[in-house]
């Protein structure tokens, strides 16, 4: 049974179908129609949905975390009588609403995109009403209402054209072709109907002419609504990030408060009072718990965007930076992203076998050309389509005078996506013409005869079939090529229909034209070859010219299997799991594809578990850069819909900038592993003294605050400067991590704890006890928190755990290597972070405001020789477990 | 026996194209068109069904067309009389079109025949008139959630002909905590669960359509919330039809039921389903 749908129907049958008339609906029968279809408008949010966003960016564990960190802190401060924790209470407060609010606008950025795509449409139509022309509100169109379009007039809803007199439409919003197409009311015999050439989209613009036509979808159902919706439905997924943030919180959640229930019911076991036990296990939590992990990982994430903007890549969402950095594929368009995006012709030739034409036959067939040109301005500064404009520029190359030529065309067909050709009537070579310049599969059937040097020759089936090999053998050399065919016509046939116009022609040759490729790239996809990033080639390119593109930028070698390059007739008949046999066996170039196509590629690897970025510039991108784990969109080219739907916007559509992103993804991502074991190894010389102090009859060798003032205070610095290392050239020679790599794995915390940690405290302790005994203590007598020799064993700790802590800061710097090699000065943050270390550990032995707050004592100078002595102990002996076991660590 | 419950209005004759197409699926290629009217039929339903013959006679479907007054019982109560000779039919009907802040099915003739008809029904809305029953790319949607049954079975036979494309989504629903903490492997493990599901349905429906004329294709998803998955993916598959399990529909769903939320969004045309009960 042949199909039937709207655009195959006659006029009449359509008015039949939405029960309306030449004469419009009736203003009542309008008014049922939008009382049951609803106003013709992109659906709002819910009534206080963000509300529901805000609220969810309260309750997530990384708020949650904070917030019971800032409790911490006002507990604290209400049983350390003496010191004010509040101010930190009051900080990390801060910065849980800051996070809150920073996810709750990228949250919202879906509902932006949703308005851009609103403001593509238009306030207003005009209308037929009861037989009368009115200007009514674009919300109010519903099916069956006829529209009256003209010049300059932008659609707001679906319509079959009933009438038009020169009609020429863009519709590029909806197509992504910026070609303009020419529209009829004939209906159409087959064809699919996003194609028709009888319907216009809304969101298209009329470009000239006018026209009647005829409503049938409004609102959401419209092709462009469904773009809307899909731009909001699709669901970005959590980035590797914001998943390994998750765990990571709920793992460290989890072990603080296990820690501190296991020994809360120690305590009660072993008979101390209630009160004294919720102290300490409150105490237990605040050591396990690394206060300044996730602000610094915050800091560390903006300063990264920062640097990014700098190299042309505008991060619009913090995790983005680091989304970048675990991407396993990049899905990349050609045109401006790999290529200039600068149409030139490289060759003008023959026919049969590729060979350029002499001056004159060049002359000619560029004159010819022209005809079918449509372009404006001065001779200086030429305007039009870029082909168009490629043309007549090489035309006043070669002495012809374009604009005089294009002056004398007395008929003009433009470009027609379906006939994938534009032509024009115009005098060439003393004759009244008829010029067709077009892809070659789109004129070849109206071939008769071709040009071979200065004589005309029969084209039969053997020399088209000579003639296909030449064209083949141009795209395949990266080429875009443009037939140019002529016919001459007496004084009757000018008038003719396209259809007769367009027969017998004369084949003058080809225009081969060249977008060259853009000079970073080759060096940009072999990092990524060696970083083991596949890039991924889509393209509406014909499938020689991108598999050119892509062997000349180095993303296939020239002998590339043919299962490389996919066409888009065939990736739209593969199901999901084929299409991911396919791109497992190799295939990276997609030629010949739509927008909507990239969604299923994207889906597919999404499927094979790949981390993925998308690139896109038009409004039918939106739905896949959303959906992709990075959507990059281009901030040169790109419409504001894609922008505001992607995360990243390259500012300069180079592909290259996408891999600079990547590399400082990675280095972002290696920068908080280095932080994290960082803070993390100061956790465990602050738990040991609470575990001594509940299992033995010892003193507590730090208080809650001295521990708060490592986490909050000297702690955070340093890590900030950790995470703004620079690449260290390593970055782009890994595997990518995908979603595999943990941001706390085992190798991680058993470094963390059990080899930094146990070295900090065992050193903190020893020297802990050593004064304490030093100073008459004996085991077991307990001593008051206001006594001086237990306030002067808990300054040495807490000064020694600060100055291992400024040697685990040199060591984070690298994996294997000392960390001072890479130059101290350089990292002036870490530099900082030093000083202000030093200068907390005088202030803590000689300043008496902190001295008061922080219950400490001055300490003389063999005692602090011995806590400085740790930092360097500590610093060897790391080095060489780090090299001992670089395997296990 | 495919019975058409036509009810005059302009929804009503976008239904018919689908109604028609249906017939071309029928071993005897007829559709039989009930109208059931309260007071005195409109004056142009005469018009109206003779286009929808006109209609018919051009795929080669006859049309038979019983026509009667409600008397003292309700719509639904007419045009079940009719179905009562006939419990092996399929009963067409089509929900209302109302703006998005209305329901589309508590309270109407649908939602009635839905839950009380002998037969099998199937519930059109249709969205995209432009289509002309002709949906071409149809997304199945089912849950994890309830048994597996063999109620689209009629409908995809139904469909059959017109199919290019049949896409099932099998949807693994969790609640949104759990969402929230699940895992990599976690999702993993449920979406590989989800899928095994898809791929039996899959099978039958490949062995219900016989010819393998229609591609078809499935994929699976672990969700907080299934109304948005299934509008994601129709998008993206620009799917035409959204054929929707009614079997557990409540007589009047509220606002929130899912069923409803997907009548309400969905750019698509969407079909509720129902076996014989």
């Amino acid at each position: 049974m042949s199909q039937r749908q709207i655009h195959n129907l006659e006029v009449d049958d359509c008015f039949g179908l939405l029960r309306s008339s030449p004469a419009g609906l009736a203003e009542t029968e309008a008014a049922r129609r939008l009382a049951e279809f609803g106003a013709n408008a992109l659906a709002d949010a819910p009534r206080l949905h963000w509300l529901r966003t805000l609220f969810k960016q309260f309750t997530n564990l990384f708020s949650l975390l904070l917030n019971l960190a800032a409790l911490l802190c006002f507990i604290a401060a209400h049983l350390d009588g003496g010191a004010d924790m509040r101010p930190l209470g009051v900080a990390l407060l801060v910065v849980a609403l800051l996070n809150a609010l920073f996810t709750f606008a990228q949250e919202m950025r879906a509902e932006r995109a949703m308005a851009a795509l609103r403001e593509l449409l238009p306030a207003s139509a005009t209308v037929l009403r009861d037989g009368v022309e009115r200007s009514v509100l674009a919300a109010s169109l519903v099916p069956g209402d006829v529209l009256r379009v003209s010049e300059g007039e932008r659609m707001s809803c679906d319509a079959r054209i009933v009438a038009a007199s020169d009609l020429l439409v863009n519709n590029a919003p909806l197509s992504g072709e910026s070609r303009h197409v020419h529209l009829r009311a004939e209906a159409v015999i087959d064809g699919r109907l996003s194609d028709a050439g009888n319907l216009l989209f809304a969101g298209a613009s009329v470009v000239r002419g006018s026209g009647l036509a005829l409503v049938y979808a409004t609102g959401p159902r419209t092709e462009f609504g469904k773009i809307a919706l899909l731009s909001t439905h699709v669901r970005r997924p959590p980035t590797p990030l914001e998943q390994e943030v998750a765990r990571t919180v709920r793992v460290l959640t989890a072990i603080a408060l296990t820690m501190g229930v296991l020994f809360f019911a120690y305590g009660l076991a072993m008979g101390r009072p209630l009160w004294l036990n919720v102290v300490f296990m409150l105490g237990i939590i605040v050591a396990n718990v690394p206060e300044g992990l996730l602000p610094t990982l915050t800091l560390a994430l903006a300063m990264g965007s920062v640097r990014l903007a700098r190299k042309n890549v505008l991060c619009r969402s913090l995790n983005a930076v680091e989304a970048l950095g675990a991407v396993e594929v990049i899905c990349t368009d050609k045109t401006g992203t790999l290529t200039e995006n600068r149409l030139a012709i490289a060759q003008v030739v023959a026919p049969l076998g590729a060979t350029p034409l002499a001056a004159a036959h060049r002359l000619a067939l560029l004159e010819a050309a022209m005809l079918a040109c449509e372009i404006h301005g001065a001779q200086a500064q030429l305007s039009g389509d870029p082909l168009d404009v490629a043309i007549a520029r090489m035309l006043q190359a070669e002495g012809g005078d374009a604009l005089a030529v294009n002056a004398t065309v007395t008929r003009h067909i433009a470009f027609d996506v379906q006939r994938r050709r534009a032509a024009g009537i115009g005098p060439w070579q003393g004759r009244v013409s008829f010029a067709s310049k077009g892809a070659w599969e789109a004129v070849r059937d109206e071939v008769t005869t071709f040009m071979d040097g200065d004589a005309q020759r029969a084209a039969d089936s053997a020399v088209l079939l000579r003639i296909d090999a030449t064209v083949r053998q141009l795209a395949a050399a990266g080429a875009r090529v443009i037939a140019v065919a002529v016919r001459t016509l007496d004084a009757t046939a000018q008038h003719g229909s396209l259809t007769e116009l367009e027969s017998g022609l004369l084949l003058l040759g080809f225009l081969a034209c060249d977008d060259p490729l853009r000079p970073e790239v080759p060096d940009a996809l072999a990092r990524c070859r060696a970083a083991g990033i596949a890039v991924v080639l889509i393209t509406g390119d014909h499938p020689d010219t991108a598999h050119a593109i892509a062997v000349r930028a180095g993303l296939i070698e020239p002998d590339a299997a043919a299962q490389t390059v996919m066409r888009g007739e065939q990736l739209e008949a593969l199901r999901e799991r084929d299409l991911v046999a396919h791109l497992q066996a190799g295939t990276r170039i997609f030629a010949r594809t739509t927008p909507e196509q990239k969604l299923k590629i994207v889906a597919a690897l999404k499927h094979m578990g790949k981390v993925v970025a998308m690139t896109g510039d038009g409004v039918n991108d939106a739905p896949a850069l959303r959906a992709a784990d990075v959507g990059v969109a281009m901030g040169l080219s790109g419409t504001e819909v894609a922008r505001e739907a992607a995360q990243v916007v390259l500012l300069d559509d180079n592909f290259a900038s996408i891999v600079t992103g990547v590399e400082e993804g990675r280095t972002v991502f290696a920068n908080v592993q280095k932080f994290t074991r960082y803070v993390l190894a100061s956790n465990v010389p602050e738990l040991v003294p609470f575990l001594l102090y509940v299992a033995l009859p010892v003193p507590l060798a730090l208080s809650v605050l001295q521990i708060l003032a490592i986490d909050l205070g000297t702690d955070m610095l340093p890590a900030i400067g950790l995470g703004q290392e620079q690449p260290d050239g390593e970055a782009m020679r890994r595997k990518p991590r995908g979603r595999r790599e943990r941001l706390l794995s085992l190798r991680l915390m058993l470094h963390s704890y059990l080899v930094l940690g146990l070295m900090q405290a065992l050193w903190a302790m020893a020297l802990f006890f050593a004064y304490l005994k030093r100073g008459g203590w004996v085991y077991g007598a307990p001593l008051a928190a206001d006594h001086m020799l237990y306030r002067g064993a808990t300054t040495l700790t807490l000064v020694s755990i600060v100055f291992m802590q400024v040697a685990n800061l040199v060591g984070r710097r690298h994996a294997t290597r000392g960390g001072l090699d890479a130059g101290l000065l350089a990292n002036r943050l870490c530099m900082a972070g030093i000083a202000l270390e030093l200068v907390f550990v005088w202030a803590v032995v000689a300043w008496p405001p902190l001295m008061n707050a922080l219950g400490t004592a001055p300490l003389d100078g063999p005692w602090l020789l011995a806590a400085v002595t740790g930092a360097p102990l500590f610093f060897f002996a790391d080095l060489l477990i780090r090299r001992r076991w670089a395997a296990v660590l | 026996m495919l019975v058409f419950a036509y009810d005059g209005s302009l929804n009503g004759d976008w239904i018919a194209h689908y109604a028609a197409r249906f017939a071309l699926a029928t071993a005897r290629r007829e559709l039989h068109l009930a109208h059931v009217h309260e007071r005195a039929p409109a004056p142009e339903l005469a018009g109206r069904i003779a286009r929808i013959a006109e209609e018919c006679q051009r795929l080669g479907v006859t049309l038979v067309t019983s026509i009667r007054d409600s008397g003292d019982g309700s719509v639904a109560d007419g045009v079940l009389s009719l179905l009562a000779a006939t419990p092996d039919s399929v009963l067409i009907t089509g929900t209302r079109a109302r703006p998005r802040n209305l329901s589309y099915l508590a309270g109407t003739v649908a939602a009635e025949l839905l839950a009380r008809a002998p037969c099998a029904v199937l519930a059109l809305h249709v969205a995209h008139p432009a289509m002309l029953g002709q949906p071409g790319r149809v997304l199945l949607p089912f849950s994890m959630a309830r048994p597996p049954s063999r109620a689209a079975l009629p409908l995809v036979q139904l469909l059959a002909p017109e199919l290019k494309e049949l896409h099932v989504l099998v949807v693994q629903e969790v609640s949104r905590l759990r969402f929230r903490l699940l895992g990599t492997r976690g999702a993993r493990r449920l979406i590989d669960g989800a899928l095994a599901r898809a791929n039996a349905i899959e099978a039958q429906l490949r062995e219900a359509l016989l010819a393998g004329r229609c591609r078809l294709d499935v994929s699976a998803v672990v969700s907080d919330d299934a109304v948005k998955e299934i509008l994601a993916l129709a998008g993206r598959l620009r799917s035409r039809l959204l054929g929707l399990d009614a079997s557990a529909l409540p007589l009047s769903p509220g606002y929130g039921h899912p069923i409803e939320q997907l009548l309400r969004d969905s750019g698509s045309d969407v079909v509720l389903y129902r076996a014989a009960l």
